[in-house]
């Protein structure tokens, strides 16, 4: 991982500096994928996309300000470098209001999720760290925002209904599309057994929510293939 | 089920015992009456889930059993 120089950045409302860290390079070795789609790489850190002004307290996108200013501005220390946003920052910064595009929603809406479910992902809760009404209401408001053909977009869709604990929307969400699956190779019988025992067990709420469980986060559908085969329950000899 | 498959962005598969992936999980905190697990991770390089080692298989792009869309 190679850093690169920091960017620095004016706040739209009171011209306050703040830097963001930028990489020249990273590969993703040793990174941990979350069901929940976060990505946590050592060696390509996620900076954040916004940040609050210390100053005044307003909250923006690196997008909607003036363009980066040079490195060796001298008000800017260490202490200015934007933090990763948390689940409190982010709910407060979309109920003022603060995202000016469905992107820039979507965005901070994951981050909130993503934070919320550290204190799970962690060990430090066996809940996610923000309310209830919280994670729900946030969880609510995505998925109106996965409802495309995308792969990716599906497999989100399921994930977030699935920890809204609606695993029948889930595994319906799945089969949404004219998606038509084939099985190619010399697995057909192996897994035609294994459909038809999670048919026989489909009452069982382990496998239903195995059966929803997006277990990488990847764009390739690759994911969506196997979950998809698993949630329609049919195998190739069944 | 027997088995639980985990695709990759790369292509590859790690493939688990439903048995293991639930001994995995054990520990895994479960919200609303057990009913919701997770986020857990896997990490087939190292053959563990959420951070117990596993014995899983990786296979590698193109071997195994392949699955495909057709539209």
């Amino acid at each position: 991982m190679t850093p690169g120089p920091n960017e620095v950045f004016r706040c739209p409302k009171c011209g306050h500096s703040v830097a963001r860290r930028t990489l020249m390079s990273g590969n993703t070795f040793g990174a941990v994928y979350w069901s929940d789609g976060k990505r946590e790489s050592p060696m390509l850190p996620e900076y954040p996309a916004a940040t609050t002004c210390r100053r005044c307290g307003h909250f923006f996108f690196f997008e909607d300000a003036a363009s980066p200013e040079p490195q060796d501005d001298p008000q800017v220390k260490e202490r200015n470098i934007a933090d990763n946003l948390y689940w409190q920052e982010c709910n407060t910064a979309l109920g003022d209001g603060a995202p000016r595009s469905k992107p820039q929603e979507i965005y901070l809406r994951l981050r909130l999720w993503w934070s919320a479910n550290d204190a799970v992902r962690h060990g430090k809760s066996a809940t996610p760290s923000c309310p209830e009404d919280v994670f729900r209401g946030n969880l609510d408001a995505l998925l109106p925002h996965f409802e495309g053909p995308d792969p990716s977009e599906t497999i989100l869709r399921a994930e977030v209904l699935r920890e809204l604990g609606r695993f029948d929307d889930a595994l319906r969400a799945l089969l949404i599309g004219d998606w038509i699956f084939r099985v190619i190779g010399s697995g057909r019988g192996f897994f035609g057994g294994s459909i038809s025992t999670v048919l026989a067990s489909q009452n069982s709420g382990i496998v239903r929510r195995l059966a929803c469980l997006r277990v990488a986060w990847t764009r390739s559908g690759g994911v969506l293939q196997e979950v998809f085969f698993l949630a329609h329950g049919r195998g190739p000899q069944g | 089920m027997k088995r639980a498959q985990f695709l990759f962005d790369d292509g590859s598969r790690y493939e688990v015992p439903v048995e293991e992936l639930r001994r995995a999980l054990a520990s895994c905190p479960m919200r609303r009456a057990g009913t919701i697990v997770g986020p857990f991770n896997v990490n087939p390089a190292m053959s563990m889930i959420n951070g117990h080692v596993v014995s899983g298989i990786r296979h590698e792009p193109g071997t195994g059993m392949q699955l495909s869309w057709a539209s």
